[in-house]
């Protein structure tokens, strides 16, 4: 049994949908929330993400300058890297669409999915730096700089990883409009996130 | 749903058990899921303290009735040194983060943030949940690593290497440290779930009127833990991963030249200093992740109990950010004698005596509260008066220790252990407990038994004082912590061992007065008085829904703010509180102190308009 109550319109952003729509926080003085509260939800998870690259990294520079030894990057990085700003092209564009579209039509939806493939073929293409640097004997235990690319290229592919669930989890909630709009930008802007820590990162393990 | 915009369910009470007390996603119920699970790791923590207290106080001596309870740590009747080691890193740790910060921000934080804000629950319920589930976890991973072989880690709760990160070190440096850094690991994931929702929460979904400035000081006080721990805990989280990666995989992140048993390990370059700095960049922020919240419970329950509005709101709010923010800028603190420029310990001096400056305009803030209130005395007001108490004298040595020329002295002996057992074990702890005693009308529409309540808060209070405070003499004669006994090296006077015996005997008692307040929630949760609607005459939002709240909290409809949490005795109107409910048309407001004593018809009316637009 559900009692089902018609909610005024004035507060219906509280409690559109299971209590929790966007636009709550009247509170605030002039009115509506900053932003909608997905976004904020991954402004904040970024925050704290980034927060995790910003302690790996201070260990990696700091660690590395004393070694005064840096690491070549194989090749293949340089192909990965170029995949993983196409992705984050792509996933924009797709992102532009669907905002004058309102809603997901085939065009977007392709854009889309070669994002979501050009993520996966990144983490396959790190798999195969890795496997290159193996090749070298270049090993977790050779050096600082080659210990901190594996920690710092793992830790930024489990954050990719968990990116490519989520642009799963909205492919799957395509023709959910609703759906769409909340989480289309803020999965993106999180997307978009993890390619510039991925520039930090490369710029990171050259410092000396 | 979606394509009903103007309608929703506003009851979508699960139905079953399962998903309504298990895997439930309502607020409430996981608060309570927090304030349980916490609350066994900290009996579980309390015990541990106690076995530590025995070679201590009787070092060498057989103590049957422990060795028979607890035969895995006991030789001889004897507790070993490395069960010691164990009990004191595990005693911490579960204190520290799966008793104090779980019931804190996941207990408190849950229960208060959608309530006061005016919410149905948190933004991402689901998330909420999942953050339950995962620290339930972690917990579990936890507990497993008293039971393997080796024992559980045994290098302090702050887990420096060496110690850590060399299985062959200690027995517990084997997979019960592993243990340790993955139930650590896990404990963060969960946490950093739930402080997302908190903040986010806070921000978005505050009800029509609650404007920031209106918010009780709780909210303030837990939604800024929530940044800190977003901020902090990633930290924690790497110097994890690169020590779990130094004791399996070989690196040298944190260790150099390291010989143990006659062998020289083939690791260079790493430094265990790395460690440190990564730990205490969180482990800072973390002591005012747990004593913020308890700030802001006693600042409500002070104000609630002296009748008068919190003194200096806005300064509050405003030492309440400061503390957040200067608490990043301190960690420093806890490495003096780790080998630190004198410059940089002179930096980390300074600020750490700077953050002394907000958290005394707090604590003046207080006696300003109090000062000529109409002071009535429940419960909860003892233990929010005790706070004030402990966390003046707790703060002070803190002063002393910010200063390396004294810390040199005095790190690592019972001075600190004295230092943070003020104010953690006992500041925060009558924080949470203040907070039950006040809340639980509110959790279960019933109030907790006062003659039970009162006994248990006056030996508490003197019971940790008896605890803690000769620990600073221990500490000024010498005395290093996480030592099991002293053997052919005993320096200490022999009459130490009377303060010890005086200690232990403290603690027993203190231990013992806890079963009176388990006993209190029990009997009150079936026999306790019936609670009023608002039995405290409160001002905040929870009051105004029933207690316990249904699912969603407030019915069908949204609750609108007028004025802020703090409109206590105010001239001229009919009561001595007025809910933050109540338009300003029906009762004036103390608000803009200034104007409304002026004219407090016009401030009303501007008030009005200004929310009216
Ligand atoms: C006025 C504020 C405070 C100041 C200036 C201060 C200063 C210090 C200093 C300098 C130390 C390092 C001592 C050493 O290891 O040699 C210390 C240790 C500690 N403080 Fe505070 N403190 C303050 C408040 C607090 C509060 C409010 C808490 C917790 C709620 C707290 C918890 C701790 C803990 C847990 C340690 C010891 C950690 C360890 O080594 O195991 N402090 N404090
Ligand atoms: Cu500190």
């Amino acid at each position: 049994m559900r009692a089902t109550v018609v909610i005024p319109k004035e507060i219906r952003g509280i409690d559109g949908g299971r209590f929790r729509g966007d636009g709550g926080g009247r509170g605030a003085e002039g009115g509506g929330p900053l932003m909608p509260t997905a976004q904020l939800f991954v402004w904040l998870l970024i925050v704290g993400v980034g927060m995790l690259f910003a302690a790996l990294s201070s260990a990696a520079i700091v660690r590395i300058g004393l070694d005064g030894q840096t690491l070549r990057f194989p090749p293949i990085v340089w192909g990965n890297t170029a995949v993983l700003l196409l992705s984050s092209l792509v996933l924009g564009l797709a992102q532009w669409h669907v905002g004058r579209q309102g809603m997901f039509q085939p065009s977007s939806l392709r854009l889309f999915g070669g994002a979501v493939g050009c993520g996966l073929l990144f983490l396959l293409g790190q798999l195969g730096a890795w496997y290159e640097l193996i090749q070298q004997g270049i090993l977790l235990t050779s050096s600082s700089a080659a210990a901190f690319f594996y920690v710092l290229t793992a830790a930024h592919g489990v954050h990719v990883l968990g990116g490519i669930v989520a642009l799963s989890a909205l492919w799957i909630n395509r023709r959910r409009g609703a759906v769409v709009r909340r989480w289309l930008g803020p999965v993106a802007t999180y997307w978009h996130f993890l390619t510039l820590v991925w520039f930090a990162l490369l710029a990171i393990l050259q410092l000396r | 749903m979606a394509t009903q915009p103007t309608a929703a369910t506003v009851h979508q009470e699960p139905t079953s058990f399962w998903r309504r007390y298990i895997f439930s996603m309502d607020h409430k119920v996981i608060a309570i899921q927090y304030m349980i699970t916490a609350g066994l790791m900290g009996i579980i923590g309390l015990v541990m303290s106690w076995l530590m207290r025995m070679p201590l106080t009787w070092p060498g001596e057989s103590i049957p009735i422990a060795a028979k309870i607890f035969p895995g740590l006991f030789e001889g009747g004897v507790l070993r040194p490395d069960a010691y080691l164990a009990m004191m890193t595990m005693h911490g740790t579960l204190m520290v983060f799966f008793f104090l910060t779980a019931i804190l921000l996941g207990g408190f934080g849950n229960l208060l943030i959608p309530l006061q804000c005016g919410a149905r629950d948190m933004a991402f319920p689901f998330v909420n949940m999942l953050s339950y589930w995962v620290f339930l976890l972690s917990c579990l991973i936890m507990l497993a690593s008293l039971f393997v072989t080796g024992g559980a880690a045994a290098a302090g709760w702050t887990a420096y290497p060496p110690l850590s990160a060399v299985a062959a070190a200690v027995p517990g440096s084997g997979l019960g440290q592993t243990l340790w850094l993955i139930a650590m690991a896990v404990f963060i994931v969960s946490s950093v779930m739930g402080g997302l929702n908190y903040i986010t929460t806070v921000l978005n979904l505050r009800t029509q009127g609650m404007s920031m400035m209106r918010l009780p000081l709780t909210v303030w006080a837990l939604f800024v833990a929530a940044i800190i721990g977003l901020l902090a805990f990633p930290a924690l989280f790497a110097g994890a991963v690169l020590l779990l990666l130094d004791r399996h995989l070989g690196t040298s992140f944190y260790l150099d030249h390291i010989v143990v048993g006659g062998q020289h390990l083939a690791r260079e370059g790493g430094n265990p200093l790395l460690w440190q700095h990564l730990f205490w960049f969180l482990g800072h922020p973390e002591v005012y992740i747990l004593i913020l919240p308890p700030m802001g419970i006693v600042s409500e329950i002070i104000a609630n109990n002296a009748r008068k509005p919190i003194f200096a709101y806005r300064a509050m709010v405003y030492s309440i950010i400061a503390i957040g923010f200067l608490s990043f800028i301190v960690w420093g603190h806890h490495m003096f004698v780790s080998g630190m420029n004198i410059w940089l310990s002179a930096a980390f001096t300074l600020t750490t005596l700077i953050i002394a400056v907000p958290s005394a305009v707090k604590t003046f803030n207080w006696l300003g509260t109090l000062w000529r209130g109409k002071l009535r005395f429940p419960t909860p007001m003892l233990f929010a008066i005790g706070f004030v108490s402990t966390f003046v004298t707790g703060g002070l040595t803190g002063i002393f220790l910010g200063n390396p020329t004294i810390d040199i002295q005095l790190h690592d002996t019972y001075f600190v252990v004295a230092h943070f057992h003020i104010v953690m074990a006992t500041s925060a702890v009558f924080g949470v407990f203040a907070g039950v005693y006040y809340w639980f009308p509110k959790m279960f529409g019933r109030l907790m038994s006062e003659r039970l309540g009162k006994l248990h808060f006056w030996l508490t209070f003197l019971g940790m004082y008896g605890i803690f405070f000769p620990m600073h003499y221990l500490g000024f004669m010498g005395m290093p912590r996480r030592y099991y006994g002293f053997g052919l090296l005993q320096y200490l006077a022999p009459d130490t061992q009377a303060i010890q015996l005086f200690i232990t005997i403290s603690a027993f008692i203190t231990g013992a007065a806890q079963l009176l307040f388990l006993y209190n929630l029990v009997w009150s949760l079936w026999r306790g008085k019936r609670a009023e609607a608002n039995p405290w005459q409160a001002n905040t939002l929870e009051w105004q829904a029933p207690s316990p709240p249904p699912h969603g909290n407030w019915g069908e409809h949204m609750p609108v703010v007028y004025r802020w949490a703090y409109d206590y005795s105010v001239p001229g109107a009919s009561q001595d509180f007025i809910p933050q409910t109540v338009p300003l048309e029906q009762e004036p407001t103390g608000e803009h102190r200034r104007a409304a004593v002026a004219a407090p018809e016009l401030s009303g009316n501007g008030e009005a308009h200004r929310n009216g637009g």
